[in-house]
């Protein structure tokens, strides 16, 4: 036998244990479903114990899929979703929602006021874990006014409050009948991990339902029967863990799953352009979701001064990055948001890639240039220490390239990869230069990312303390959360905003586009409106045309 | 004196083999312990901490009190000494704790993904010893000839290619332009194909090397000019009184093997989306899950230790003078 044939036999063999684990499945699956198509997504890891309320290994596209929120955020708007309707009293503390009729979780039982209360006082009885959300802390308590209508009643008024109860977690709701609150397992339990605010099954009101875990091969989820919005044209989504971007990559190119759509290296920048240009995939790249930054510390050394950061704005070419590096498939950044979030549409002059302009304002700052090309000032060498994620080849390559960019001007930057959770303790205690981030993507933006300046656990906090204004700056964003009219909150965003952009603290190099690439026979592929959800829901199998 | 000594070596043959096993196993646990411990210092004396790793991996900003309350969850504020003992009491009654990320009991988790991997490993293992010795033998029978060239530089290529890169070669060739393999995941035979070649080719190399030297010296001994001289044919002589011998140090080579053929799958699980142990080690690595490593370094510990143990089994059954030397020598002088 040859080596072609045996292989040929081994191929009839796999065929035939294929054709009969497909008898077999054929044999339990209802009719209805089983001539159905399925729909193969590829995604790096498995989708977690699905907790509405977990995080860590809880992906956020798969919580997405199974829980729903009381408003969803869509196109820059909060619009209705579980809550057909809400009133806010004057005083901004208290939301008062009427529930959706005939919505049932997955488990038969209604979703009605109750179940909303038992989701929160059960986030709220966990509230140190979730206090990083500050909508969480302002929760005094929920009312159940009738069967179809709560009140959230806040401490204090928060304008965000619509936006942070659309986030995917942790204000979405499971069954009452799976949560497990803190006095079944105490303190003992959460140090076990046996976690007391830990779900017993992952049942909720979303168009998807998770059936079956294949341990690091394929998560299943299938259609809700009983779902109360449009049904999904496909009867299931099987999710395959595939770790490798070029794996995943080989997947779609092999037919073994349709779709790969995501952020954050899901699809790499050089296979995106591949399969743009290939005719048989339609690779798209969403609207802008979020930015991809450099940090300029403006609390140590030379980039206290304001010159110096402007001098670095204007000496890199995030042009050249944007198509060298990320080959054209991301929008080039103006400011620190996208003009598309919200109170974002702020008039500012970008910094233009000006190396001369640069080297002018190095010049009035007093840092004179070298015989070897460096600048120093009363003997002081300008020398910058970057810092990346240094296993992320993408912000390795940008951070050379900015490091090559201003040599040009005269300033040497040392760069250093670090491990992403050490470069978070760095960046919590501020002990560096420059600093490569993202920013959060919607719905966090701009509030709770602004918000979150004022934190010195922050990189922005740290790079921000040395500024002269710092004080009134944190006041103004404390006050912006607060504010109820609507004119008077974006002329303050519009104020806070316009400060960031003068004190030239972030570098805005791209926005980050969540990519999606799929086979042809997946149709009306959509993106979420945020970095983490893909609505499957909507996708449809193309013969359905 | 031979006469008097061959009913005692006759004994010696089956006694040692028990015995040796038996003082093996019986220092596992005490093995495990030390491993253990070394394993928890090391995790503890290392840069980082598991509780931002769980910050980062939820997206939560590492405020001083989320990665307090954080190592409180995880029991990370307690003093290293009640850790270390919780969980060896835990270890005990196979209670091997939860996984800081997943939240999933780690033993059941490690057990889940294990048989892939060890399945993987098998089929190279099988691969690696049929085609060390088929490579070997062919180097080995013409020495400096054609064949003997074309081995050598079939193993240097072996040795040069980096696994992972030689696997994306594989799955691009035999995948995606010829569509005869599938180009991942876990099924029927066809399945392993890739993987296992992948992984096992630098060993492959280095062993057919090793076997075609061992041969070679072996084929200059006496005894085989003995062999000649008794007009033996040469495939006789080389299956009755060369490979015997020559295989020797192959089969100690083997036992190593197994932990490069491991590791190799380690890399090689990423490339084929298998849905083994090391992708999932990998993983805790990367996010400081220390109940997870903690418990993956003590059963690769166990399968490592009895992979070589049954290697050493194989050989000490094989070879008497092993047996030999592990009870030192034999009363009645040297036997060659």
């Amino acid at each position: 036998m040859t080596l072609e044939q045996a292989l040929i036999t081994m191929n009839d063999l796999r065929r035939g244990c294929c054709a009969l684990v497909l008898m077999a499945l054929t044999l339990v699956t209802p009719m209805s479903q089983a001539d159905e198509p399925v729909l193969d997504v590829a995604w790096p890891f498995d989708v977690g114990p699905l907790d509405s309320q977990g995080y860590g290994a809880n992906q956020m596209m798969a919580q997405a899929m199974v829980y729903e929120p009381l408003v969803r955020f869509h196109d820059g708007k909060i619009e209705p979703w579980l809550a057909t309707d809400w009133d806010i009293s004057d005083d901004g503390r208290t939301y008062v929602f009427t529930l959706r009729d005939g919505v049932r979780f997955s488990d038969g039982a209604p979703f009605d006021a109750r179940a909303v209360k038992a989701n929160v006082d059960a986030v709220l009885q966990c509230r140190d874990r979730h206090d990083w959300l500050a909508l969480v802390n302002k929760i005094e308590r929920v009312e159940v006014r009738d069967a179809r209508t709560v009140a959230l009643v806040l401490k204090t008024p928060y304008y965000p409050t619509l936006m942070e109860l659309s986030l995917i977690r942790p204000l979405r709701f499971a069954s009452p009948g799976v949560l497990q609150t803190g006095s079944e397992h105490g303190d003992a339990g959460a140090r076990t991990g046996q976690d007391a605010c830990r779900l017993s099954r992952p049942i909720g009101t979303g168009p998807w339902v998770f059936s079956r875990r294949e341990p690091g091969r394929v998560d299943h989820f299938t259609r809700n029967p009983t779902y109360w919005g449009t049904a999904p044209a496909y009867a299931g989504v099987d999710i395959h863990i595939i770790n490798d971007p070029n794996t995943r990559a080989v997947a779609l190119e092999t037919g073994k799953v349709d779709l790969v759509q995501g952020t954050r290296g899901l699809v790499s920048s050089d296979s995106f352009q591949r399969f743009t240009q290939d005719p048989r995939f339609n690779a798209r790249a969403s609207k802008p979701l979020a930015t991809r930054t450099f940090v300029i510390n403006a609390s140590h050394g030379p980039t206290r001064d304001v010159r110096v950061r402007r001098a670095i704005e204007h000496a890199i070419d995030t042009d050249a990055m944007r198509t060298s590096l990320l080959f054209d498939t991301e929008p080039k950044a103006d400011a620190l948001f996208s003009s598309d979030v919200p109170y974002a549409d702020v008039a500012l002059t970008p910094y233009a890639f000006d190396p001369n302009k640069a080297r002018t304002l190095l010049d009035n700052a007093g840092w004179v240039r070298g015989k070897n090309g460096l600048r120093s000032k009363d003997g002081t060498p300008l020398t910058l220490d970057a810092y990346f994620v240094g296993d992320d080849p993408l912000q390795k390559a940008l951070s050379q390239v900015m490091q090559a960019n201003l040599a040009d001007i005269g300033i040497q930057v040392r760069l250093h990869g670090e491990e992403e959770t050490a470069l978070m303790q760095r960046e919590r205690n501020g002990g560096f230069d420059l600093v490569y981030s993202d920013t959060w993507g919607a719905p966090y933006e701009p509030h709770a990312y602004l918000s979150s300046m004022r934190v010195p656990a922050h990189a922005d906090y740290q790079a921000q303390k040395g500024l002269a204004d710092k004080a009134e700056l944190d006041r103004a964003i404390a006050r912006v959360l607060t504010l109820q009219d609507e004119t008077e909150r974006r002329a303050l965003y519009h104020d806070i905003l316009t400060r960031l952009h003068e004190a030239a603290i972030y570098v805005p190099i791209t926005h980050v586009t969540s990519r999606s690439v799929s086979r042809p026979d997946v149709d009306n592929v959509q993106f979420g409106d945020t970095l983490e959800d893909v609505p499957f829901a909507r996708m449809r199998p193309a013969r359905d045309e | 004196m031979s006469e008097a000594a061959s009913p005692a070596l006759t004994r010696r043959r089956f006694e040692p083999l028990w015995r040796l096993a038996g003082r093996r196993l019986a220092l596992i646990p005490l093995l495990m312990l030390i491993v253990s411990l070394a394993m928890f210092v090391l995790l503890h004396l290392g840069r980082g901490d598991p509780a931002l790793d769980y910050l980062r991996l939820s997206g939560i900003a590492p405020s001083e009190q989320a990665v307090a309350t954080v190592r409180h969850q995880l029991g990370l504020d307690l003093p290293l000494w009640q850790q270390y003992g919780q969980w060896l009491w835990n270890a005990l009654h196979l209670d091997f704790g939860t996984s800081y990320i997943t939240g999933r009991p780690v033993l059941l988790e490690l057990l889940n993904y294990l048989p892939a991997t060890l399945w993987l490993v098998a089929v190279a293992f099988c691969v690696t010893v049929v085609f060390s010795v088929l490579l070997g033998v062919i180097a080995g029978s013409y020495p400096e000839r054609l064949p003997d060239h074309l081995v050598r530089a079939v193993a240097f290529l072996g040795v040069s290619l980096p696994n992972f890169w030689l696997a994306f070669l594989m799955v691009l060739v035999f995948s995606i332009w010829l569509k005869w393999l599938p180009p991942m995941g876990y099924g029927g035979p066809s399945h392993f194909v890739l993987p296992a070649i992948a992984i096992s080719v630098m060993t492959i190399s280095i062993n057919a090397r090793l076997l075609r030297t061992s041969l070679v010296e072996v084929a200059g001994q006496r005894h085989v000019h003995y062999a000649r001289l008794r007009g033996l044919s040469p495939s006789r002589r080389l299956r009755a009184h060369i490979l015997p011998h020559a295989l020797l140090p192959l089969l100690t080579a083997s036992g190593m093997a197994i932990g490069e053929l491991i590791g190799g799958a380690f890399v090689i699980e990423n490339i084929f989306a298998w849905p083994g142990v090391g992708r999932f080690a990998v993983e805790a690595i990367h996010n400081r899950d220390f109940p997870v490593l903690m418990c993956f370094t003590l059963l690769m510990t166990l399968v490592y230790v009895l992979a070589n143990l049954s290697v050493d089994l194989v050989h000490a059954w094989i070879d008497p003078r092993v047996r030999r030397r592990t009870q030192g020598p034999a009363p009645g002088g040297e036997h060659a």
